[in-house]
């Protein structure tokens, strides 16, 4: 039915202008009316182009032509011919007139109709597009040349607040209170220009809070090229913004605090070169920091660390972390130690990209180190018994290397003057030109301190009293400032001065102050400890020469014996030898036998050389070392030197040595003189005595100790002499010495033992000493 | 070497000393014995063998002069050679009085030694053959009767066959039985040979034995 309908309804047009047609036909040619019916062909043409082409149209045209020829030809015969004839070409030049105007007409209508057309299209497409759009969550509107808007999406609305309802005719920039970069006018240049723009733009929302917006803006053009529309996009960047904002923020203040920090720091390319440093190492170095880019940072490392710090830099950038202790100059050309530390940075698939690094100055610790290790040194020197020039000589030297660009020296005390002592860098035309000073107030710088007991500081030579004699010997030499300290010895007696020269006039810093108070204290521990050292062994040197003395005397007391003693393994070597040759020269030489003897000549022989060198060590003046030594060894060997003795003086020895006696630590030279002085003591008191015996024993006691007791059944001694024996120079013996019992007991004293003498009951004095077990381990 | 060749004794408390001495000795072809000491030469049962002492002048305890007099006084007359350390005049002198046969000093000369130990060896054999004499002269004597004996020791004293009888209180015609005997037992030929006799075995007037 509908299709039957939409076809009349279409089919009711030309129908019409059918009927039209008819009827103005019937009536051009029927009625004998004087005008020009068939202008009224002119409706026909008109409505047939309303719904015919252009072509259909002519032919409907050329029809009227032809209908009205024809009506003219059929109403010649009947009416005036002229006017007929008129009245058909008025009506022909009608019908030919409109055509083409109906013709151009529909051409117009149907151009029109097609853009319309399109439009439909374009606007459905743009529907499409912007429920698409509505799709997306990016914030996206449509405004028109004037700004108007015209397209407002779901993303908009989410973005501003604003629905599409609120949106849509407002203008844009009124609503949104748009903030632009730079000039609107450069704005819309460009876009204009390119089509397009793109930027950040800040705009106040719905709720009045303002937001960052990255917005792309994109001209929207008509068909004929004309600009129709603004198609703008945009996301609001304020969170990232804000975090961008903060990172640069804290970029800066990264960037703030290398600069500024108190250490300094590097950074470094994988190969090594140096590519910033921060503000620390240009002030600190004098460099600039274009200057110490790449390697140009070595120059102002010490010469003396540049090989090993580069060549381990360089090995380090294997990818190890980088750790060193190097020397850098300073602006002011003075060396400070740091802790150079390096980490290498990796992207994520390990490659070192960068490295960062630090510099700590650690000179005050490495100062601190060097001077404990310097005087940690000193003490060695002191404990391990050097002469006391080369210990203040390294005092000297430490301090030196302390507080650079000083001149130390140290002058001991000597009653009451100064005498040099050590001064290794002070110039020697200067040291010997001063010499000796003399200790008192105004004396000299030095002489002064030692006088007072105080420090003496003099800030500039040229000015100071107390430099007036050696002023300029002391400028000569460019010397202008001298602070003299005083050493005290444990007594808080001044030992020495110590004295801290400089080229320039200077007063002590603190720094200086607190090296100088360790120094002197130093100095203080090595004079004393070294003079008291000195002085024991003066003592103990003439300990060691009246020793000898009496050592000497006895074997002096003992050469028959000692010869005698010598005598037996030559007695041997000469009958072996005898014996030697008379087995050989026999007929058939006995060989065996001849052996035999040969070997008891090298034994006795070896023998003969043992006694002499037990003589010579007795005789000789030099100390030997304590060692580790058996006492019935030592006492056995005493008595085979005094063994002719007894046997001459018809004296009976008896010894009781104990079987697994403990070891003791001795000298065993010093130790058989005491052996020997109580043994002869012993021989000397019998002599004349009715019974004539020597008891020798020794034993293990309590308390680690080894004993060894000597009794003989001499004349004894009075009992209120006893201990005057061993006052040096007592002798009861008529051409005794007086030393021998003093001497063995300053001996046993020395080893850590005692002597004591005892009247036995019966006859005679017992002597006994005791002397320290060894002991393993390090010995004092 | 024999059964009866002489044995050296060497004793000396220094082995160095009495070992070099000792194969000096035997490179000569001696026997030797040695001892550390004078005791431990005493303790030693001593052959009836002509010998020689070769003995240390410095002995511990017992020194050499000291077992030299012990010597004399047991009648032991071994021949000593003495060696010493030092030349000590005055024990060398003591020694050579009492018999010494040399005072040597160390070291030893070797002929010296040998010299002295061959004139020991020899002293020693006359000793010992003069000895075997008396100890045959003893066994004569021993075997006289108590009675004879004591007339013997009168006769060589010079008492008359009469004065013997006095002093005996017995006949003088007993004393002249007796006085047979002693001749016979003793194989004197005469009073003389029987005095030198009586001599020899140191017998006299008054004596126990």
């Amino acid at each position: 039915m509908d299709a039957m309908n939409s076809f009349f309804k279409s089919a009711r047009l030309p129908i019409a202008t059918g009927v039209l047609a008819t009827a103005i036909f019937i009536a051009d040619t029927v009625t004998r009316i004087d005008i020009a019916v068939a202008v009224l062909y002119v409706v026909v043409v008109l409505l047939a182009a309303k719904f015919c082409s252009p072509s259909p149209v002519m032919l409907v045209a050329v029809g009227c032509v032809i209908l009205t020829i024809l009506s003219y030809l059929i109403t010649r015969s009947s009416g005036p011919a002229v006017e007929g004839m008129v009245n058909t070409i008025i009506g022909i030049a009608a019908i030919a007139l409109i055509t083409p105007l109906v013709l151009k007409d529909q051409a117009g209508t149907h151009a029109l109709r097609q853009a319309r057309d399109r439009l439909q299209v374009e606007v459905e497409k743009k529907t499409q597009q912007a429920l698409l759009l509505d799709q997306t969550h990016d914030s996206i509107f449509l405004r028109n040349m004037s700004g108007v808007i015209t397209f407002w999406n779901r993303g908009a609305q989410e973005l501003y607040g604003w629905s599409a309802e609120e949106a849509v005719g407002k203008v844009a920039e009124d609503l949104l209170q748009t903030v632009f970069p730079m000039p609107l006018k450069e704005i819309d240049g460009e876009v204009m220009r390119k089509g397009r723009w793109e930027g950040e733009l800040i705009r106040t929302k719905k709720d009045g809070s303002q937001a960052v917006m990255a917005s792309r803006w994109s001209l929207q053009r008509d068909h004929t090229g004309a600009a129709v529309a603004l198609l703008e996009t945009s996301n609001d960047i304020t969170d990232r913004k804000r975090v961008e904002e903060a990172a640069q923020q804290s970029d800066k203040e990264i960037r703030d605090v290398l600069e500024k920090m108190p250490a300094i720091f590097f950074a470094a390319s994988p190969d090594g070169a140096a590519t910033f440093q921060n503000r620390a190492w240009t002030e600190y170095s004098g460099l600039s920091a274009e200057a110490s880019l790449g390697n140009g940072w070595t120059v102002a490392v010490h010469p003396d660390d540049v090989e090993r710090h580069v060549s381990k830099w360089l090995t380090c950038l294997g990818g190890k972390p980088f750790e060193d202790e190097v020397r850098h100059r300073s602006v002011n050309g003075e060396y400070r130690w740091f802790l150079t530390r390096g980490v290498p940075l990796r992207d994520e698939h390990g490659k070192i990209v960068k490295w960062y690094g630090l510099l700590t100055d650690i000179e005050d610790r490495k100062r601190a180190e060097c001077l404990l290790a310097g005087e940690k040194r000193i003490l060695e020197m002191v404990a391990k018994g050097d002469s006391l020039p080369e210990i203040l000589d390294a005092l000297c030297r430490l301090v030196e290397e302390q507080a650079s660009g000083t001149l130390a020296s140290i002058l001991l005390v000597e009653g009451d003057r100064l005498r040099r002592a050590e001064a290794p860098s002070l110039p020697r035309s200067f040291t010997d030109a001063i010499g000796e000073t003399a200790i008192g107030p105004l004396a000299s710088c030095c002489g002064a301190a030692a006088y007072r007991g105080e420090q003496v500081i003099v800030e500039d030579v040229q000015i100071d009293p107390l430099w007036a004699d050696y002023r300029d010997l002391a400028l000569r030499h460019s010397l202008r400032a001298c602070w003299s300290i005083p050493v005290f010895s444990s007594q808080r007696k001044v030992v020495a001065t110590f004295a801290m020269y400089y080229r320039e006039p200077r007063r002590p810093s603190s720094r200086d102050q607190e090296l100088i108070e360790q120094i002197t204290h130093l100095a203080g521990v090595a004079i004393e400890r070294k003079q008291a050292e000195e002085e024991r062994d003066r003592v103990s040197q003439l300990e060691a020469d009246l020793a000898h003395m009496n050592r000497v005397s006895m074997m002096g007391d003992m050469t028959a014996s000692i010869a005698h003693e010598l005598n037996q393994p030559l007695a041997g070597v000469v009958s072996n030898g005898s014996a030697c040759l008379r087995w050989l020269g026999r007929d058939s030489p006995n060989l065996e036998e001849a052996r035999e003897t040969a070997r008891r000549i090298v034994r006795d022989g070896k023998r003969a050389g043992e006694i002499i060198s037990r003589i010579r060590a007795l005789a000789s003046k030099t100390v030997t070392p304590k060692t580790r030594l058996d006492l019935n060894e030592t006492i056995g060997e005493v008595l085979a030197l005094v063994g002719d003795e007894t046997k001459r003086r018809s004296i009976a020895i008896r010894t009781e040595f104990a079987d697994g006696l403990d070891p003791v630590l001795g000298d065993r030279v010093q130790l058989q003189q005491v052996v020997l002085n109580i043994i002869m003591n012993g021989l000397d008191a019998m002599n004349g005595a009715l019974s004539k015996r020597l008891f020798i024993a020794t034993c293990n006691i309590d308390h680690g100790q080894v004993r060894v007791t000597v009794a003989d059944t001499g004349t004894g001694i009075d009992p209120d002499k006893m201990e005057k024996v061993f006052d040096p120079f007592f002798s009861t013996k008529p051409h005794g010495m007086g030393m021998g019992l003093s001497i063995s007991r300053s001996i046993i004293q020395s080893h850590g033992g005692r002597l004591w003498l005892t009247a036995n009951d019966g006859p005679g004095v017992t002597t006994q000493f005791t002397i320290p077990q060894y002991q393993e381990g390090p010995v004092e | 070497m024999s059964e009866l060749d002489p044995i050296i004794a060497v004793v000396d408390d220094d082995p160095a000393v009495r070992e070099g001495v000792c194969s000096l000795l035997r490179s000569a072809g001696l026997k030797t014995e040695i001892f550390a000491s004078g005791k431990e030469f005493l303790a030693h049962p001593w052959a009836d063998l002509p010998s020689c002492l070769v003995l240390d002048l410095q002995l511990p305890e017992l020194t050499g002069l000291d077992l030299q007099k012990w010597m004399a006084d047991a009648n032991l007359e071994i021949p000593i050679v003495f060696i010493t350390g030092h030349g000590d005049i005055p024990a060398s002198v003591q020694a050579i009085k009492a018999g010494a046969v040399e005072f040597l000093t160390k070291p030893v000369d070797e002929q010296q030694l040998l010299r002295a130990i061959v004139e020991g060896v020899e002293r020693d054999r006359a000793t010992r053959g003069r000895h075997a004499q008396t100890r045959e002269l003893r066994q004569r004597y021993d075997s006289l009767t108590a009675r004879e004996q004591e007339v013997m020791r009168q006769v060589v004293s010079g008492l008359l066959n009469k004065q013997v009888a006095a002093e005996l209180e017995i006949t003088e015609f007993t004393v002249k039985v007796h006085r047979g005997n002693v001749m016979r037992k003793m194989q004197a030929a005469s009073l003389a040979d029987l005095v030198r006799m009586a001599e020899k075995l140191g017998i006299g007037p008054g004596a126990g034995r």
